[in-house]
């Protein structure tokens, strides 16, 4: 394992699990705040019928 | 590493769900969408002027798209919580996608019902804001109800139920934007048949992305034990 790798991994595991577990919650709701709720017409348009399944707020 | 091993579980959930939720969509809800466009009025864009996806195969693959970002959104937020208290099984799965299904469906369903297009509706930004209100304050409500002491319980039912006591925003005219009484009497047994079948399918989501979550964290991740401790 290289140095960078060694330090690299040895940084991860310093990590707490609940920054982990935080970190894992904000990426989920990045990606529900683009597709669900984006107002960019394109984006809206891409995930039309699936916004109106999941009962999110359309047009 | 913990974050990669929530991540991959997420994903590989997501993927499950989202495939049982587009096949249920393409035949039981899509056609209903489909059909309640043919009524919408308004003048059609002879040049579009935005793109969107073609009807048929292009715009079934967008929303494939779409419902695994979702599932894995909705998976990824799910996990996280479930790790905070360190759930790791199917039976438990399935009571936590079940909770998440009332919060983040049923919840605002009861003031914003799923619509189908062409309804008259209030300003999007309020519905949206509505949405987010109801459904933060139905999870820390239930997150309170479950896990606190007395006192905060209260706190807990008060929460659940302050987003409907101040009522969802709603459109002046409630209905249908096309007048033609044939066409209401159509779109409102649409509307109907929607509502139901968008709480079938997602009950089944909820319930796949609770179960997998459970199944996952039980199989494949170590990290998981009473004391909370790390294993990186």
């Amino acid at each position: 394992m290289s140095e960078i790798a060694q330090v690299k991994a040895k940084s991860a595991t310093n990590i707490s699990k609940n920054t982990q577990i935080l970190a894992v919650g904000l990426l989920g709701l990045l990606i529900l705040a683009v597709v669900g709720f984006a107002p960019l017409e394109v984006i809206h348009n891409a995930s039309h019928d699936v916004r109106h399944s999941t009962g999110f707020a359309c047009h | 590493m913990y974050f990669k091993n929530l991540v991959l579980s997420a994903f590989a959930v997501a993927m499950l769900a989202a495939i049982s939720l587009s096949i249920y969509q393409e035949y039981f809800i899509t056609p209903i969408i489909l059909a309640a466009e043919t009524y919408e009025v308004g003048t059609p864009d002879i040049i579009p002027i935005v793109w969107s996806p073609d009807d048929g195969a292009e715009r079934t693959s967008f929303s494939l798209m779409a419902n695994v970002l979702i599932c894995f959104a909705y998976a990824l937020i799910l996990s996280s919580l479930m790790a905070l208290k360190n759930v790791a099984s199917v039976e438990k799965g399935l009571f936590w996608g079940g909770c998440a299904y009332l919060a983040v469906f049923v919840a605002p369903a009861l003031g914003l019902p799923p619509e189908i297009p062409g309804m008259e509706a209030a300003q999007i930004e309020h519905r949206q804001a509505w949405w987010i209100m109801t459904v933060i304050g139905t999870i820390i409500g239930l997150w309170l109800l479950f896990f606190n002491t007395k006192i905060f319980k209260g706190l807990g039912l008060i929460l659940l139920l302050i987003p409907h006591i101040l009522g969802a925003p709603t459109a002046e005219i409630h209905g249908f934007a096309n007048s033609n009484p044939e066409a209401i009497k159509t779109l409102t047994i649409l509307w109907e048949e929607f509502i139901l079948q968008t709480s079938i399918a997602n009950a089944l989501l909820w319930l796949i992305i609770g179960a997998g979550t459970g199944f996952l964290n039980r199989k494949f991740d170590s990290s998981f034990n009473t004391q909370g401790e790390i294993n990186v």
